[in-house]
């Protein structure tokens, strides 16, 4: 029996490129996550109705319910329904992304390199730092935005540059470093959490083919939950702390 | 710096590609997921609302139609019993004047009656008295003649 090592890339395999931009698998991955998303939506909009059906209820129910919980942290009801949408798709995006995971076919449909390394065509999203780098980003962007639209400009930079006393100042610079050290918190989470689920599988797999990988792969599920929700949270938490102005 | 993005594979085109699909995804899941349930929840919660307004003026109306009710048949029965009373106080005095009349017209009828019991006895006196009157004469008459026929 050939014993195969295994091969664990910290990257994602670029399959082909587009107009000069790489295609890489987690890309089409997420791409099929968003369409997978849009479906789902096109179905529960279509029979949307003022006497709601099962799956209208549920959706309504989590709706609504995030939407109160937001509106009770952030104590603001304009800015918890602006903010809505993005907390909720961060969430849909990456727990749909996790709970795809296993699905039979990604990570597994491929074919061999001319080094003969395997490629698969799909890989889960949120193994390749682009992505969750992106989310960053987009998060990053929208709590600054919502801290100087709240605040204002002057009293939000406050916060970082504090010159009224010593302490105040190396307050505000550690702010400043804890604010910028958050891009890299915030994606190497996600990123580290769902490529350490894909890595023991792999591992697991390796060596106990069967039974043993289910309950992991139900972990890494619940992980996958876990790290969405953390995602969409700590977004909603760093708003809050945003536009909440410095004592 | 460089060899960390590219261990793991960073490369800014990924980058903005993952942003604009995120940033699709989040607009067509606004446009056509979270405003129109959120709009019916905000629909329906209003319906809601209404109704139970409408239920709230619905009671109070019974409530007031209830009173009302009550009011109506309190000043009924009063009015039942007013009628009652002062019918009971007419026939009482209607009784008293239909008694005093019978009594009247019955002592009239009876003064009436020994007036004339008495005026047709005096009449029989008398007739009795022209008749007594008239025998005797007849039977002076038959005495004498007889006597007469003896002579």
């Amino acid at each position: 029996m050939a014993e195969k090592s295994i091969h664990i890339s910290l990257s994602a395999e670029q399959i082909g490129t587009l107009w000069g931009i790489p295609i890489t698998n987690t890309m089409l991955m997420s791409f099929a996550v968003f369409f997978l998303l849009v479906a789902l939506t096109f179905f529960v909009r279509r029979k949307l109705a003022l006497i709601p059906g099962r799956l209208q209820t549920l959706v309504e129910t989590l709706f609504v319910g995030i939407l109160d919980y937001m509106t009770e942290t952030l104590g603001n009801e304009k800015l918890a329904r602006q903010l809505f949408p993005l907390i909720l798709t961060i969430f849909l995006f990456i727990f749909t992304a996790n709970i795809i995971e296993f699905t039979p076919g990604i990570g597994s449909i491929g074919w061999a390199n001319a080094h003969g390394e395997f490629i698969p065509l799909l890989r889960s999203m949120n193994t390749d730092l682009n992505t969750t780098l992106a989310l960053t980003v987009i998060a990053f962007i929208v709590i600054e935005v919502a801290g100087v639209a709240t605040l204002g400009f002057l009293r939000y930079g406050k916060k970082f540059v504090n010159v009224s006393s010593a302490l105040g100042f190396m307050v505000g610079i550690i702010e400043l470093f804890s604010e910028v050290a958050r891009l890299v918190s915030y994606s190497f989470r996600l990123f580290g959490n769902i490529f350490a689920g894909e890595v023991m599988i792999i591992v697991i797999q390796h060596f106990v083919p069967i039974v043993l990988p289910v309950p992991i792969m139900l972990f890494e599920v619940f992980v996958g939950f876990i790290q969405a929700a953390i995602f969409a949270l700590l977004t909603l938490f760093f708003v809050k702390m945003a536009i909440t102005e410095a004592h | 710096m460089e060899q960390i993005l590219d261990v793991f594979g960073i490369n800014w085109k990924l980058l903005v590609v993952q942003m604009i699909n995120f940033g699709l995804l989040l607009l067509v899941l606004y446009i056509f997921l979270y405003k129109p349930v959120l709009a019916m929840v905000d629909v329906r919660r209003k319906k809601i609302e209404r109704a139970i307004q409408d239920a709230e003026e619905a009671d109070r109306q019974l409530g007031e139609a209830e009173a009302e009710k009550a009011r109506i048949i309190r000043e009924a029965t009063m009015k039942g019993d007013d009628i009652i009373d002062s019918a009971k106080k007419h026939a009482e005095t209607s009784e008293i004047t239909i008694m005093k009349d019978a009594h009247q017209k019955a002592v009239h009828l009876l003064n009436e009656a020994e007036r004339r019991t008495a005026r047709d006895r005096e009449e029989m006196i008398q007739k009795a008295e022209r008749e007594v009157a008239r025998m005797a004469v007849l039977s002076a008459e038959k005495i004498l003649s007889q006597g007469a026929l003896k002579k």
